[in-house]
C-alpha cells in the first residue's frame, strides 16, 4: 500500500476513462452509419500478487444477437426474391398499359376484330380492309416488341445474374480476409469487434445474394455453406462461375443437360471438382433465385401465353378442315384424306367407334418431319379428349403407313388407295369398329382457292408458313416476335375478300372476312396448358379476345401478387433489421450519460493524482 | 431495452416516406381521376374491367356495322318505294289506257312508262357510300344499263326492241302464226306447225266441234296438225269449230270459225258450199284470215312479252336467226352482241345476299338486287310499254294488239301469277331494320351500363380522395411536428 500504488491506479483509471471517451467518440461518431454495433468498453479489476493495482482495459466489445441476426440474413433473402420478383412482374404488368386507355394487347386483339367486323360489312371498302391490316400489323409489332421485351428482361436476368455471381465472390473473398485478420487479433487480444461489423456486412450482402449458413468457429471465424449444404468457404473461398451468355431469344433455356443448355449456369469450382449449383437447387432464396426463376421459368411462362396467342390467331385464320371421302373396300368402310398439302404440324383427325360397345376414339395424327421428336406427348394438342399420334412423313409412304398402323388397333385398317390419299377403313365382316370420319386440317399458303380462310399472319421475315410444327424446336417457341402479317396481303388488300379466282369473288362478296371473323371469336377453341392458363384436362375455351384478357389478367394478377409478397416480406425483415438496429446500434443519450460517467471517473483519477502529488509535496517539504 | 438513435431517426424517416408515398398516389388520383394507372392495381376487378372493357369494343363495332347495315336498308327501302309507286302508276295505266297514239306512235302511258323506266334504272343505279345497294355482292358496277341502252342497244349490241322486232317476226314467221294451212285431199283441211320442234307461232293445244257430218281430228304427227274433214253430210248453219291456240308467253287463245250459209261471210264465219271440196275451201281461207288477224292482234303481243321475259333473263335469249321468219329456237345472246340489262352480281339467289353481324352470334341476312324477282318485274313491264310503238294504219288490229299488251303488263304488275311483290320484299326489309333498331337500342344500354360500372370500378371518386388527401396531411403535419420536438429531445441539449 503506497502512495506509488495509488498513482498506478489512478493512471490506469485515466487510461481506461481515455479508452472509454475514445469509443464513446466513436460510436456517437458513427450513430448514422448503418450495420454500425455499439461498442462497449470492457475493464476488469487488475489484480497483480493477489493485491488489486488499478483497472485494466479489455479488448472494447460488441453486443449482437447472433440468432436474430440469422434471421434476419433468411428473411432479407425472402425479400431479395420477392424484389425481383416485383420489379420484373410490373414490368410485364406495365407493358400492359393503363386499364382506361385500350393500349392493352387485349384491346388490341379486339380492336382487330372490330375492325375485321368492319370489312365483312364493307368489303368493298378499301379504307376498311387498310385499316384492317394495319390494326393486323399494330398487333403483330406489338406482340413482336413484348416479346423482345420479355427476353430482353431474361439477358437482364441472366446479366444481374453474372453480377451477383461477381459481387458473391468479392463477398466470400472479404470474408475469408477478415476471417484471417480476425483470427490473428483475437490471438493477440485485441478488439476485433469493429472487424466482426465489417464481416457481418459482408455476409449480409452474401445472404441478400444467396441462401446461406454462416456457422461461428471457435477461433472466431466463420464458415459459410449454402442453404443445401455445399461449403462456399471455409478457410479457403470456393470460385462462383457464371457462363454469362451474351445473347438470349425465347429458345434460349436452361436445362442440366450441358449440350442442351443455352443459358448460364452458376458453377461452383473447388479445387479439381465443379458442381452445377442451379441444377442442385442450391439457390431458393436471394437475388440470384429471383434472377433464375425470372430467366428460367416466370418469363419464359409470359412468353408461352404470348406465343400461344400469336399461335392460335395465325392457325385459326389459315387452317382449313378437309373432310375426307368415303372410300370402300370389299365390306370394309372408312374414309380416305389427301396428304398432299398437309404441313409439318397438320392432322389427320379421325374418329372410330368400337362395335358394339359404342366407345368413341378421336385420333390426332399429327405430321412430323423431324422423327427425334417423336412420340409425342398427349399435349401436343390442346384437346385433352383426343389421342395424338406423332407420324415420322419425311419416309416412303409404305414407311407411313406402317407407322400409322402400328399406332392404331389391328381392327382400323391403313391403306393408300393412290398417291398421296390414306385410307382408314373398319375391319368389314368381323364388324368391331366403325370408322366415324375422317378429316385433315391443312395450313394453307395460297392467298385464293384454297377456301374462306386466309394465312393472314405468317411466321417471320421470310414469310414462312405458320403451321404449329412440332420439328426440331416448335415453331410456336418464340412466335409471338416473330409474327408478322402476310407481304403478299399487304401488297393485295382485296385478298382480304376474293377467296377463288374462278369465278373470281366479287369484292362486295362478304363471305371470307365473315368466316375470318368467325373463326377467330368461335368460342370453342382451345389453349395449350403449357402456359399456365387452363389445365391439361380442362384446358381454356374461348375466342382469341377472350385468351388475350385472360393473358392480361393472369400477368396483372402475378404482378399484383408478387408486389404484395414483397410488401409484405419487406415488413418482416424490415421489422427484424429494426429491432437489430435498436438493440446494436447506438442511442447518443446512453453515449453522452457515458460520457459524463467517464468524464466524473476521469476528473477523480485525475484528483487521484493530484491529491498523491500534493501528498509527495508535503512529504518532500518534511526533511527541508 | 435500448433504442438507437440510428434506428429510431430511420423508423421516422421511413414512416413519413411512406406517408409521402401515399400522398403521391393520392395527388395522381385526383389529377387522372383513376384510382390506379395499371391492371394490376385494379385486384379483383381486373376480369370485370377486362370483360367491360372488350365487351364495349365489341359493342361499338356491332354498333357500326348496324349504322352502316340501316342506311343501306333504308336508303333501300326508299328506292323500292319509289319503284313500288311507279309500279302502282303503271298498273293502273295499263288498265285504263285506251290506244291513242299521240307522238311517235305511242300512247300516253307508253310515253309515262319511258320515263318511269329511265327513273327505276336511276333508283336501282343508286350508290350510297361508294357501294350499289342493287348489285348484290357486285357493289362497284353499275347494275343497271341506261333505259336508251335497254331499249335501244347499240350498232354491236341489240337492245330490247330489236329483240322484240325479232322475235315478232319468229313468231309471225309469213303471217299465218307459224301454222301452215293446206288441203291434201279434197273436202279436208289440215292445220299444221310450221316445224317441230320450234318455240314460235301459234302452238296447236286442243280444238272442240259442233260440225256436223265434219271429223275434226288430231292426227298425232310431229309437227303437230288438225284434220278437219268435210263429208256430204254438211254442217248446218250456226254450228262451230273452235282452236284453242297457245300463244309464245304461255296464254292461250281461241280461233273459232261459225257456219254460215251466207255469202260472203263474216269475220269468223265460213260459207257452207254446195258440198264438202266447196265448204272446205271456204273454210281454209276463213280460218286463214281468222289466224291473219289472230296473229296480229294476241300473237303479236304475247310475242312482245316472251321477248321481253327472254330478254329479261340472264343470259338473255334472242331468235336464233337471221332468217328470223323461219327460225325454231333461241339462242343466248352474248356480251358482244346483245345489251345485258343486269351487269351485277347474278350467283345464288338474289336478295339477302349480305350479313351483318349485330351481336354475339346474331346475324342479319339482308339487301335486295335489281334482277330479284319483283325489281325485275317493274322494270319489264316499263321496258315492255316503252319499247313499243305503233304505226296507226292498222287501226283495228293494233287497238286489239294493245289492248292485250296493257293487259299482260298489268297482270304482271298486278302478280296475278302470285311471285314476289315489292311490298313483300319491302316488308321483309323493314322488319329487318326494325330488329337492327332493338339491337342498337340493346346495345346502346348495355354500352352505358358498362361505362358507369367501369366508371364505378376504375375511377376514384374525388371526394373519397380528397377525404383521404386531408387526413393524410394532417398526419404528416403531425408527424414532422413529432420529429422536430423529438429532434430537441436529447441529451446533448442539455449539457
Amino acid at each position: 500500500m503506497t502512495l506509488y500504488s495509488a498513482i498506478g491506479s489512478a493512471i490506469s483509471g485515466l487510461n481506461a476513462s481515455q479508452a472509454g471517451l475514445d469509443l464513446v467518440s466513436r460510436n456517437i461518431a458513427n450513430a448514422g452509419t448503418a450495420g454500425y454495433t455499439r461498442k462497449t468498453q470492457q475493464v476488469s479489476n487488475n489484480v497483480a500478487g493477489g493485491e488489486g493495482i488499478g483497472v485494466q482495459t479489455l479488448a472494447a466489445t460488441r453486443n449482437v444477437d447472433t440468432f436474430l441476426q440469422a434471421q434476419i440474413r433468411t428473411e432479407t433473402g425472402k425479400s431479395a426474391k420477392l424484389d425481383v420478383y416485383n420489379a420484373f412482374l410490373s414490368r410485364i404488368n406495365s407493358m400492359f398499359g393503363v386499364p382506361d386507355s385500350e393500349s392493352s394487347v387485349a384491346s388490341s386483339v379486339t380492336g382487330m376484330l372490330g375492325d375485321l367486323q368492319a370489312v365483312a360489312t364493307s368489303p368493298d371498302s378499301p379504307a376498311a380492309r387498310q385499316t384492317f391490316l394495319n390494326t393486323a400489323a399494330n398487333l403483330a409489332s406489338q406482340l413482336n416488341s413484348m416479346s423482345s421485351n420479355l427476353q430482353g428482361m431474361r439477358l437482364e436476368a441472366e446479366q444481374n445474374i453474372s453480377t451477383a455471381v461477381d459481387t458473391a465472390n468479392k463477398s466470400l473473398q472479404t470474408i475469408a480476409d477478415l476471417n484471417n485478420q480476425i483470427a490473428q487479433r483475437r490471438a493477440t487480444n485485441v478488439s476485433v469487434a469493429d472487424l466482426q461489423d465489417q464481416r457481418d456486412a459482408a455476409v449480409d450482402t452474401l445472404s441478400k445474394l444467396m441462401d446461406i449458413k454462416a456457422v461461428q468457429r471457435d477461433d472466431g471465424t466463420v464458415a459459410v455453406f449454402t442453404g443445401g449444404g455445399q461449403l462456399l468457404l471455409d478457410k479457403q473461398p470456393v470460385n462462383l462461375t457464371f457462363d454469362e451468355h451474351t445473347s438470349i431469344d425465347a429458345t434460349s433455356s436452361y436445362s442440366i443437360d450441358p449440350a442442351k443448355r443455352t443459358v448460364g449456369t452458376i458453377t461452383l469450382r473447388n479445387g479439381t471438382t465443379s458442381v452445377d449449383l442451379v441444377a442442385s437447387g442450391a439457390f431458393r432464396t436471394g437475388s440470384i433465385a429471383g434472377y433464375l426463376d425470372m430467366r428460367d421459368r416466370v418469363l419464359p411462362q409470359a412468353q408461352a401465353q404470348l406465343d400461344e396467342l400469336a399461335s392460335q390467331m395465325a392457325l385459326a385464320m389459315s387452317t382449313e378442315t378437309k373432310a375426307g371421302v368415303t372410300e370402300t373396300a370389299g365390306l370394309a368402310t372408312g374414309y380416305s384424306v389427301d396428304t398432299t398439302d398437309m404441313l409439318s404440324g397438320n392432322t389427320i383427325n379421325l374418329t372410330y367407334t368400337d362395335t358394339p360397345a359404342g366407345t368413341q376414339h378421336k385420333i390426332t395424327i399429327v405430321k412430323v418431319m423431324d422423327p427425334t421428336v417423336l412420340p409425342l406427348a398427349a399435349t401436343a394438342t390442346s384437346n385433352p379428349n383426343d389421342t395424338v399420334i406423332g407420324i415420322n412423313f419425311n419416309q416412303p409412304m409404305a414407311g407411313i403407313l406402317a407407322d400409322m398402323q402400328a399406332a392404331l388397333p389391328p381392327s382400323v385398317v391403313v391403306g393408300n388407295p393412290s398417291g398421296n390419299l390414306i385410307s382408314f377403313v373398319d375391319d368389314g365382316a368381323a364388324g368391331t369398329t366403325d370408322v366415324n370420319a375422317a378429316s385433315t386440317s391443312v395450313t394453307s399458303t395460297g392467298l385464293t382457292d384454297t377456301g374462306t380462310g386466309l394465312p393472314l399472319f405468317v411466321d417471320g421475315n421470310g414469310q414462312k408458313a405458320y403451321s404449329g410444327s412440332l420439328d426440331n424446336l416448335p415453331q410456336s417457341v418464340g412466335f409471338a416476335g416473330r409474327i408478322t402479317v402476310s407481304k403478299a396481303i399487304i401488297a393485295d388488300d382485296t385478298s382480304l375478300v376474293i377467296y377463288n379466282t374462278t369465278p373470281k369473288t366479287l369484292i362486295g362478296d362478304d363471305t371470307r372476312p365473315n368466316d375470318l371473323l368467325a373463326r377467330l371469336t368461335d368460342s370453342t377453341r382451345t389453349y395449350s396448358a403449357t402456359t399456365g392458363i387452363g389445365s391439361t384436362s380442362t384446358p381454356f375455351n374461348g375466342s382469341v379476345d377472350s385468351f388475350a384478357r385472360r393473358i392480361v389478367s393472369v400477368q396483372a394478377a402475378a404482378s399484383q401478387n408478387a408486389s404484395d409478397d414483397a410488401s409484405a416480406q419487406s415488413m418482416v425483415s424490415d421489422a427484424l433489421q429494426e429491432k437489430f438496429n435498436s438493440e446494436t446500434g447506438v442511442n447518443i443519450d446512453n453515449e453522452m450519460s457515458n460520457l459524463i460517467i467517464f468524464q466524473n471517473a476521469y476528473a477523480a483519477n485525475a484528483r487521484v493524482i493530484s491529491t498523491v502529488k500534493e501528498l509527495f509535496d508535503v512529504l518532500l517539504s518534511i526533511g527541508r | 431495452m435500448q433504442i438507437s438513435s440510428y434506428a429510431q431517426s430511420l423508423q421516422m424517416r421511413n414512416s413519413i416516406g411512406q406517408i409521402q408515398t401515399q400522398l403521391s398516389d393520392l395527388q395522381r388520383q385526383l389529377t387522372s381521376g383513376l384510382k390506379t394507372d395499371n391492371y394490376a392495381g385494379l385486384g379483383d376487378a381486373r376480369s370485370l374491367v377486362l370483360a367491360l372493357t372488350g365487351q364495349m369494343q365489341k359493342s361499338n363495332s356491332y354498333l357500326d356495322t348496324i349504322q352502316s347495315t340501316q342506311l343501306r336498308i333504308e336508303s333501300s327501302m326508299n328506292a323500292l318505294d319509289s319503284m313500288n309507286d311507279i309500279g302502282s302508276e303503271l298498273k293502273t295505266g295499263s288498265l285504263s289506257s285506251t290506244f291513242k297514239l299521240t307522238s311517235g306512235g305511242q300512247t300516253d302511258l307508253q310515253i309515262t312508262a319511258g320515263m318511269r323506266l329511265s327513273e327505276v334504272v336511276d333508283l336501282l343505279n343508286l350508290n350510297v357510300a361508294d357501294r350499289q345497294l342493287f348489285g348484290g355482292k357486285d357493289t362497284q358496277t353499275t347494275p343497271v344499263v341506261t333505259s336508251t341502252m335497254m331499249l335501244d342497244g347499240d350498232t354491236t349490241h341489240a337492245g330490247l326492241k330489236t329483240l322484240i322486232a325479232q322475235r315478232n317476226e319468229a313468231d309471225i314467221g309469213d303471217g299465218l302464226g307459224r301454222l301452215a294451212l293446206t288441203s291434201a285431199t279434197a273436202g279436208t283441211v289440215n292445220i299444221a306447225e310450221d316445224a317441230s320442234p320450234s318455240v314460235f307461232g301459234f302452238k296447236l293445244s286442243n280444238f272442240s266441234s259442233t260440225l256436223s257430218g265434219t271429223t275434226v281430228s288430231d292426227p298425232a304427227t310431229i309437227p303437230a296438225s288438225i284434220d278437219v274433214a268435210f263429208s256430204a253430210t254438211l254442217p248446218s248453219e250456226g254450228q262451230s269449230v273452235s282452236f284453242d291456240l297457245k300463244l309464245p308467253d304461255g296464254t292461250t287463245t281461241t280461233v273459232k270459225l261459225t257456219a254460215t250459209t251466207k255469202s260472203p261471210a263474216g269475220a269468223g264465219e265460213f260459207t257452207i258450199g254446195a258440198d264438202a271440196t266447196v265448204t272446205a275451201a271456204n273454210f281454209q281461207a276463213a280460218l286463214g284470215s281468222s289466224l291473219q288477224t289472230e296473229a296480229k292482234q294476241s300473237l303479236v303481243a304475247a310475242s312482245t312479252v316472251e321477248a321481253g321475259n327472254n330478254f329479261f333473263t340472264n343470259p338473255p335469249m334472242r331468235v336464233d336467226g337471221p332468217p328470223y321468219d323461219t327460225a325454231t329456237s333461241l339462242i343466248a345472246g352474248t356480251p358482244d352482241n346483245t345489251v345485258i340489262w343486269y351487269r351485277g352480281d347474278s350467283s345464288g339467289t338474289p336478295g339477302n345476299n349480305f350479313i351483318a353481324t349485330v351481336g354475339d352470334g346474331a346475324q342479319i341476312a339482308y339487301g335486295a338486287r335489281a334482277d330479284q324477282g319483283a325489281l325485275a318485274t317493274v322494270v319489264k313491264n316499263a321496258a315492255l310499254l316503252a319499247a313499243v310503238s305503233y304505226t296507226g294504219t292498222d287501226s283495228a288490229n293494233e287497238t286489239r294488239a294493245y289492248a292485250e299488251l296493257t293487259k299482260r303488263t298489268a297482270s304482271a304488275l298486278n302478280h296475278n301469277d302470285g311471285s314476289q311483290t315489292l311490298e313483300s320484299v319491302m316488308t321483309d326489309m323493314g322488319l329487318k331494320a326494325q330488329t337492327l333498331d332493338t339491337a342498337q337500342s340493346k346495345l346502346q344500354t348495355q354500352i352505358s351500363t358498362s361505362k358507369s360500372v367501369l366508371a364505378d370500378t376504375t375511377n376514384a371518386d374525388p371526394y373519397d380522395v380528397a377525404t383521404k388527401l386531408s387526413s393524410l396531411m394532417t398526419q404528416l403535419q403531425a408527424s414532422y411536428q413529432i420529429t422536430s420536438s423529438l429532434s430537441q429531445l436529447s441529451l446533448v441539449k442539455f449539457l
